[in-house]
């Protein structure tokens, strides 16, 4: 097997916990979706709002995550380093250790994303929640949410393997607090949640908003994985 | 050469390691010795290749870093200082991890010293005893059978039985032909019992590579009947005692005696010295030479 694939399959199964409680808490928070009404947002529109923000980081962040990254401390720690340089002890090169992360990455969130808007399609919540999608928009929907995970994975991996560890613990929080601003913003914009905008996107541009986003996603997280590469070729 | 370092630096901001030059020769059982923060563990990493250096070349087992990273890293057996990887795995897990990137793998040996060190292969790695822990690093290290084993103060928490067991695997390990071992360490047990040579690194720099046996043998105290009149120099003479005169240290024995007995100075006894007192007699006297020409410089 490719040395990068077995790197990324020996620990993988670790991620299931996180996925699953991922979908599980995104299934029980999709009771938001009908939250967003208008008339609902307008008479209660704190609550709304903050639904509305948790269910779309709940939506969106789980698939930035790998298990190694699930470590709830409230303090700065340097595990990333500390993972890099443990599988640097091995006969594994830099390069190879980092094509791995970001396999695992995009592995995740192409899992994570499938299966989460799979399973709201099939338990019917789309519809129940006044919501209807057609399976070809479903696809799209898959394609966009890819799209934008990879995105935020670009920058926050970026950040994780070249700042260091204490400097990428805060910027990791401003970065969550600048994706619940940019969630605020969006629902006070437009008076629609994550959810509504990808149908939104999804009906007006149909298949090629999926395949774009999807591409463009792919593209940034590329580019963001050489740039490690090269970062760590030439620093460390 | 098991290892050769050439002209190698490292500069991080708090410390400078180099330019120094190391050859370790193969087949040998070597101790890498000084004291803490003197850059034993930066050492093994610009070895392993986990760090570059800014300057040098790293030659390991005939392969170049970093070109040759990957084959350089699959003939070594690593116990690094601190381990580093998932607390959460246990032994069963790490040996699984070993068994992937180490193609010469011995399992039995794996399940014979971790039987002998009594260690539960299901307790994840951070609830493992301090000695257990190091006990398990050891013997993954061991069990990925290469000809390179670098071993950052290996028995730190070790129990008498288990320093024992230590022993015996290294000398097995060092039957086959073409090994090598690097042991960092500060325990003049080890170093007594299973050790070739030994370098001695201080405040970054390589002093020198000693045989121990020749140091043990050329290094001794001497007592003199009167003390040593000034202005006289015998050769090999390290120091002489400043509270007691007719105390000698010498780095050649033979030389100095002979050197004593020809001008006249009664000897009352010759005394051995322990490894640890020569270590730090050559470090004093090492320091004290970069002093001298720092103020020289200055």
């Amino acid at each position: 097997m490719n040395r990068i694939w077995r790197l990324v399959f020996f620990h993988f199964k670790d991620n299931i916990p996180i996925i699953v409680l991922s979908w599980t808490l995104c299934l029980l928070w999709t009771y938001n979706l009908i939250t967003y009404h208008e008339v609902i947002f307008k008479e209660k529109w704190f609550q709304a709002t903050l639904q509305s923000i948790v269910f779309s980081v709940l939506l969106l962040y789980p698939s930035v995550f790998r298990f190694q990254n699930f470590q709830l401390k409230l303090r700065w720690t340097d595990f990333y380093r500390k993972e890099i340089q443990f599988l640097n002890s091995f006969p594994i090169s830099t390069k190879e250790i980092i094509n791995s992360f970001y396999m695992e990455y995009w592995l995740l969130a192409n899992i994570y994303a499938t299966t989460i808007y799979v399973l709201l399609y099939t338990l019917g919540l789309f519809d129940l929640y006044q919501l209807p999608i057609s399976s070809s928009q479903l696809l799209n929907i898959i394609l966009i949410h890819i799209g934008i995970s990879l995105l935020m994975i670009s920058i926050s991996a970026y950040m994780q393997y070249t700042l260091s560890s204490k400097v990428f613990y805060y910027a990791s929080w401003v970065f969550l607090l600048l994706l619940y601003l940019i969630f605020l913003i969006t629902l006070l914009l437009t008076n629609k949640s994550i959810m509504q905008l990808f149908i939104d996107i999804s009906q007006q541009w149909k298949i090629f908003g999926g395949i774009t986003l999807f591409f463009i996603g792919n593209f940034i997280f590329w580019m963001s994985k050489e740039s490690v590469i090269k970062k760590y070729q030439s620093h460390f | 050469m098991a290892i050769q370092l050439e002209q190698i630096a490292k500069s991080f901001s708090s410390f400078h390691l180099g330019p120094l030059d190391l050859s370790l020769e193969t087949g040998y059982i070597h101790a890498i010795v000084g004291s803490n923060g003197a850059g034993k563990s930066t050492l093994f990493r610009i070895i392993l290749g986990q760090i570059t250096p800014d300057q040098g070349t790293v030659t390991v087992l005939g392969l170049n870093h970093p070109q040759e990273e990957k084959k350089i890293r699959e003939q070594i057996g690593y116990v690094p200082s601190e381990y580093l990887g998932p607390e959460r795995w246990n032994a069963r897990k790490l040996e699984k991890f070993y068994r992937l990137w180490y193609p010469h793998w011995d399992q039995q040996k794996f399940e014979s010293l971790i039987s002998q060190f009594e260690i539960n292969k299901t307790i994840a790695y951070q609830k493992l005893s301090t000695g257990n822990q190091r006990k398990l690093l050891f013997s993954l290290a061991v069990s990925c059978q290469t000809t390179l084993l670098l071993l950052d103060e290996p028995t730190n928490g070790y129990d008498f039985m288990s320093r024992q067991i230590f022993y015996d695997e290294l000398t097995d390990f060092m039957q086959a032909n073409g090994r090598t071992v690097v042991i960092a360490t500060h325990s003049t047990e080890e170093i007594n019992k299973i050790v070739d040579f030994i370098t001695l690194i201080d405040q970054g720099q390589i002093i020198g590579t000693f045989e121990k046996d020749s140091l043990t043998e050329q290094w001794k105290k001497i007592w003199l009947k009167n003390p040593i009149e000034k202005g006289n120099d015998f050769p090999a003479v390290v120091r002489v005692d400043q509270h007691q005169p007719n105390l000698l240290i010498t780095s050649n024995v033979q030389q100095t005696t002979a050197a004593l007995q020809a001008n006249g100075d009664a000897i009352l006894q010759v005394h051995s010295m322990s490894i640890e007192e020569i270590v730090m007699e050559i470090t004093e006297q090492h320091r004290l030479r970069n002093r001298t020409s720092l103020d020289e410089k200055k």
